[in-house]
């Protein structure tokens, strides 16, 4: 697995982001400087519009930094073709979203299906997948459940499944309590950390949560474009 | 699951605006197809092969002026004629107007042999030389007005102002049509107190070759007469019978390419809508690593499936219609509905067309979405 040699698997140097629009030009980021390891839970925070979720689009190769070096898992993102990086998501990266996004006329099966379609894994292969990743959410009881018919934490914990069907060696995850009470977001944690302890998951988490940040292993703040000190 | 089901799943995710969607499609294609069909009808009409001997002699003026009967020997003493028969068109209605059909005053003798494709048994051709009041009838008009041998009918007159009554004698059969009508033309003449005139000749020429000698020939014969013609083949005598419609085929080409242009407009924007919609999802997809190409396949593809099943609903809609009596319902203007396969194809092109166009549009937008501006926008 790339930086399981003690090289960490992410290293950021000067990156920079600048968004136009229009005449005027707005710095999300401004000279990041961060190196994460294989193994580690990240928590990134700060207040909105202080860059967090753009540092993590970047990490993902979802967007173009507009300076400095973003190299993720060995690979310098900036370097990759858009196929490439589509590939490359497909394999390394597991993503959650504040919102769930799952697929509304899909089961829970099927949405944890979609990012084994682009593999050359065999039906039963698959199935095998989904249903330990599922297993690891504890839904094995709703495989056929339309995200419809589930509460709000069962649909993020089968964002998280979904996340994890490819065995990712990234999970990247956006204000993943975001939309979820208080008891569902301590579910979404408690698997999170699951991931990281007992399956050795490098986790990137942004969050505004306070308590959130109890379940990482680091956490780093960022204000104003800028990573504060630690 | 496969990638094919996951498009059907999104085709049907709004039911409505699918069903609605495809039979949109369905009935511009039908309507496509059955146009096409009826254009292709008036600009290359059917003949028989037997057409090929025969010519069709008129006034070069107008089609609606006539000649003097007397033509017809000097015709027939031409070297290359075989045989010749007045052919003229009769305009009479059965009961009332509404029951129009082709109904022609020949010459008994020789128009069953210069319309050798037509087919009349011995009997009936026998009665048909023999008695003034004798008249022959397609077999489909014999099924349409339950006539039958031996019926005494009345014609209702138009262009002449007269009715008159006939014995059916027998039917006439046909691979093409069956739907025309003869009655003598001596009983016509006389019942027009010796009119003496006609609008057609048709003539059976001796072979292919002496065609064009022979419709010079006549043409030659009476120039500078009162009564100049015009001969012609078959076929160029149909278009112009055709061409008298004025501008129908330029109004049925124009409201099929209308047709065609607002359903194309009416698919884009349904499919533009519906990946609208999804634009989220479709930035998941992206972010979960699906590549651009896949993602306009799966447009593409949905599409495709609309277009598709519109484009077979509307040829079963089209192919239905060959168990409709259109010559009925249309009082003669068309026959059988039988389009060609060019016709065939060029409705499946435009199935295709749609499906690629309305599918296209909305495809290559989403493929070059910005991922994160898509999933800012609606988070």
């Amino acid at each position: 697995m790339p930086g399981s040699d003690g090289k960490p698997v992410i290293e950021i140097r000067g990156l920079q982001k600048v968004f136009a629009h229009g005449d005027t030009e707005v710095a999300a980021l401004e000279n990041i400087d961060i190196d994460i390891h294989q193994g580690e839970f990240v928590c990134l925070m700060g207040p909105s519009g202080s860059g967090k979720s753009t540092l993590l689009h970047l990490i993902a190769g979802l967007d173009n930094p507009t300076g400095g070096q973003c190299r993720v898992l060995g690979q310098e993102l900036s370097d990759m073709s858009e196929r490439d990086l589509s590939r490359w998501r497909n394999e390394h990266i597991g993503f959650i979203f504040q919102s769930f996004n799952l697929i509304p006329v899909l089961t829970a099966y099927e949405n944890v299906e979609m990012p084994l379609l682009l593999t050359g894994l065999s039906r039963k292969e698959r199935g095998e997948h989904i249903e330990a990743a599922l297993g690891i959410v504890g839904l094995s009881d709703r495989l056929t459940h339309y995200p419809r018919q589930l509460s709000g934490g069962q649909e993020q914990r089968v964002a998280i499944a979904r996340a994890l069907v490819a065995d990712p060696d990234l999970v990247l995850a956006d204000e993943p309590t975001g939309d979820l009470d208080a008891k569902s977001a301590e579910e979404v944690l408690t698997i999170l950390r699951k991931l990281n302890q007992d399956y050795g998951k490098t986790i990137i988490m942004v969050t505004h949560d306070p308590k959130a940040s109890g379940y990482a292993t680091v956490t780093r703040h960022l204000d104003k474009g800028q990573m504060l000190p630690l | 699951m496969s990638l094919f089901r996951f498009i059907i799943r999104n085709v049907f995710r709004n039911k409505r605006r699918a069903i609605l969607t495809m039979l949109s499609i369905a009935f511009s294609l039908f309507l496509l197809l059955f146009l096409l069909t009826v254009l292709n009808g008036l600009l290359n009409p059917v003949t028989q092969d037997e057409a090929a001997l025969r010519l069709i002699v008129r006034r070069s003026t107008s089609l609606a002026e006539f000649m003097p009967i007397a033509y017809g020997d000097k015709i027939r003493e031409l070297p290359e004629v075989e045989l010749v028969t007045p052919l003229q068109w009769c305009n009479f209605f059965y009961r009332d107007t509404n029951n129009f059909f082709a109904n022609f005053a020949a010459d008994p003798e020789h128009l069953f042999e210069i319309y050798s494709e037509q087919k009349v048994s011995p009997e009936a051709l026998a009665r048909f030389k023999a008695e003034r009041t004798a008249a022959i009838s397609g077999k489909d008009l014999m099924d349409k007005f339950g006539w039958k041998v031996g019926d005494k009918i009345t014609l209702l007159g138009s262009i002449f102002p007269v009715d008159l009554e006939f014995t059916i004698v027998g039917e006439y059969t046909s691979a093409e049509f069956q739907n025309s009508f003869y009655l003598r033309y001596d009983y016509l003449n006389e019942a027009m107190n010796k009119l003496n005139q006609v609008g057609c000749f048709a003539i059976k020429v001796k072979s292919k070759e002496a065609v064009p000698r022979v419709a010079e020939a006549v043409d030659a014969l009476f120039r500078n007469s009162p009564y100049e013609t015009k001969t012609e083949t078959e076929k160029a005598f149909v278009l112009g019978f055709v061409s008298m419609l004025g501008n129908v085929k330029n109004i049925i080409a124009s409201v099929a390419l209308v047709v065609m242009f607002t359903m194309l407009l009416v698919s884009v924007s349904t499919m533009s809508m519906a990946v609208r919609e999804r634009l989220r999802e479709v930035a998941i997809l992206r972010a979960i690593g699906y590549p651009r190409g896949v993602v306009v396949r799966l447009i593409l593809g949905e599409a495709f499936f609309i277009a598709g099943l519109g484009t077979v609903l509307g040829i079963a809609m089209a192919e239905s219609l060959r168990f409709v009596d259109l010559n009925s319902v249309s009082n003669g203007f068309l026959d059988k509905f039988r389009p060609e396969v060019a016709t065939y194809a060029l409705t499946i092109a435009a199935g295709v067309g749609i499906g690629l166009i309305s599918g296209l549009v909305p495809a290559v937008q989403a493929a070059r979405m910005n991922i994160v501006s898509a999933m800012r926008s609606i988070e």
